[in-house]
């Protein structure tokens, strides 16, 4: 089977499979759905850096809270009809929540991008997963936003003409703004933006050396995979209604690569693959045992070891030559 | 064009204790191959490492095309028209040789910072490519990755990206290792052309190749010039046979 027709089935089981449960009124089925694709949103952002730029960050789930932290600010204050500094009210509009998480989570990126991509290897592991911690310590410590406890937000944020309460509604904002990222992660990864970037991954001193400033394209990369996650974590805050520092914490990178990594690095749809499997090892074997992550480890380790272009690389049997 | 081409006036590098430039000067001139010969760890490769700008310089200065180059990113060094190819083969592995090329055509042909056109869509840049890969004779081996590539065919891989950059000068780090015979023979031919386009710094521990080649040669010892000249002069200095061609005094 080749991956382009594996990744249409994938789509089409991740659009169809959540209308056929609403059309039994099996809503639990949907929001599982609607957290595969909001999740493999944040993969996708987190593939850029890791799959085709090489780098190693663990600390994308700065940039998933930010997103989630940013929603549930601006919604708790529009609720409660307190402006966050004079003059400036929150909002519950998902159109104007979206691209404010995604500016900050840029702008933080580019702190955090020129601090660490100086290093590489281990260090940029540490750099990166250093500065998510220092994040998640700082939110627990913040009594304004609920601290430890986390923000409630009240009501789910609104989008023009939907109902975003009703969950097959909510699902086909994610499940589109999915596809619409995949569409363009997948341009960018033709384009010589991406020629450039994956060369980086091989060999930077020969990129280089032909003219192309290393720090520049990965930067860039970085930033660009920061909003994507950023992106995914304000739709994580909507579907809970609910957002806590442990989106901050170095689990939340963890996951967020072992989708990466379980799904097959640098495969386009890998992200959609890895969290579909994560979630539904969740849900499955969460319901059979609490020790389901013990599965899991085994199942990655197995993918790492037999399979190390993933579950897309085992299921398509086409490897990418290397 | 200016002349000279590349011009080094008193550059010295220190690692700690072991000095490996001691203030050092020397001259590429437009339509030469200037060879640096000398033995193993006389500072040939720092040298090339600081005119490329991945090493900087403790002193002194390097001017390209007039234009003093210290402050320079390596990148942009090599953007404003200095070619290197390196002592071992340095590839993008997972990529062929088309697409070896065509990254080297983007990056001499504008920005890299377009995120949406396909770049494998723009028949200019392909032909570019192509036609490069034509020079070296590689263009039946053109959707390979690299690391499907023989030795000498990586070589010649190297050799078509450095062509392939437009450059003003070629930093040649050791491009006949581990060649055969007549890959040697073939790449000699090869240096001959290229000289033309531009001058070509070459370092080299095939005598035969260099003495075939070279209009000028510096010889390097323990990081300082020992001696510099013609082919001839080279050959019947006694130091540099006593240092390096290994004939008793």
């Amino acid at each position: 089977m080749s991956e382009k027709y594996l990744n249409r089935i994938m789509i089409a089981l991740l659009v169809g499979l959540p209308w056929l449960a609403h059309w039994l009124d099996e809503p639990y089925y949907v929001s599982l759905a609607t957290r595969i694709a909001i999740l493999a949103l944040a993969g996708v952002g987190l593939n850029l850096a890791l799959g085709l730029g090489g780098m190693v960050s663990f600390g994308h789930a700065a940039f998933f809270g930010i997103g989630g932290y940013v929603t549930g600010i601006l919604a708790s204050h529009a609720f409660n009809s307190e402006p966050i500094i004079s003059g400036f009210m929150g909002t519950t509009h998902m159109l104007i929540i979206w691209p404010l998480a995604m500016l900050i989570a840029a702008i933080v990126a580019v702190f955090i991008g020129l601090l660490s991509l100086r290093t590489s290897g281990v260090y940029f592991i540490m750099i990166t997963l250093a500065f998510a911690q220092m994040i998640y310590y700082f939110s627990i410590s913040w009594p304004t936003y609920g601290g430890e406890d986390g923000l409630p937000i009240y009501v789910r944020n609104g989008f023009p003409g939907l109902n975003t309460l009703q969950p097959i509604q909510f699902f086909m904002i994610c499940c589109t703004l999915l596809l619409i990222t995949l569409w363009g992660v997948s341009r960018l990864q033709n384009s010589r933006f991406g020629n450039a970037l994956q060369a980086l991954r091989q060999n930077e001193t020969r990129v280089t050396s032909i003219g192309i400033n290393p720090l520049g394209i990965k930067l860039t990369a970085f930033v660009i995979s920061a909003t994507i996650t950023a992106l995914a974590g304000s739709l994580f805050a909507d579907l809970n209604r609910f957002v806590s520092p442990t989106m901050f914490s170095w689990h939340t990178s963890g996951e967020i690569m072992i989708f990466v990594i379980l799904g097959g690095l640098g495969r386009l749809y890998g992200p959609l693959a890895g969290a579909g499997l994560f979630i539904l090892c969740e849900a499955l074997l969460g319901g059979w045992t609490e020790y389901w992550q013990f599965f899991l480890g085994l199942l990655l380790l197995g993918v790492v070891l037999f399979a190390r272009g993933g579950l897309i690389g085992l299921l398509s049997r086409e490897q990418k030559n290397a | 064009m200016p002349n000279p081409v590349i011009e080094i006036t008193n550059l010295s590098k220190s690692f700690g204790a072991i000095q490996a430039t001691q203030d050092l000067s020397l001259t590429l001139n437009f339509g030469e191959i200037h060879a640096l010969i000398g033995p193993n760890g006389a500072g040939k490769s720092t040298l090339i490492k600081q005119i490329t700008g991945y090493i900087q310089p403790d002193q002194g200065q390097i001017r390209f095309l007039g234009q003093a180059i210290n402050q320079l990113s390596p990148a942009n060094r090599a953007k404003s028209g200095l070619a290197q190819t390196f002592q071992v083969s340095s590839l993008i592995m997972e990529y062929s040789c088309v697409d070896n090329l065509l990254l080297v055509v983007q990056a001499r042909s504008g920005s890299s910072f377009s995120f949406f056109a396909a770049v494998r869509d723009d028949q200019r840049l392909l032909a570019q490519a192509h036609n490069y890969l034509e020079q070296v004779g590689l263009s039946e081996r053109h959707h390979l990755p690299a690391s499907a590539l023989s030795h000498g065919e990586r070589r010649q891989l190297e050799i078509a990206m450095a062509l392939a950059l437009e450059p003003k000068a070629f930093l040649l780090d050791e491009p006949m290792a581990g060649m055969d015979p007549a890959g040697v023979k073939n790449l000699i031919e090869r240096l001959k052309e290229m000289r033309l386009q531009a001058p070509i710094l070459l370092i080299e521990h095939d005598m035969a190749a260099v003495f075939a080649l070279a209009d000028r040669i510096t010889v390097l010892d323990y990081g300082r010039i020992i001696a510099t000249g013609s082919v001839d002069s080279i050959r019947n200095n006694e130091q540099v046979q006593t240092a390096y061609l290994g004939v008793a005094p």
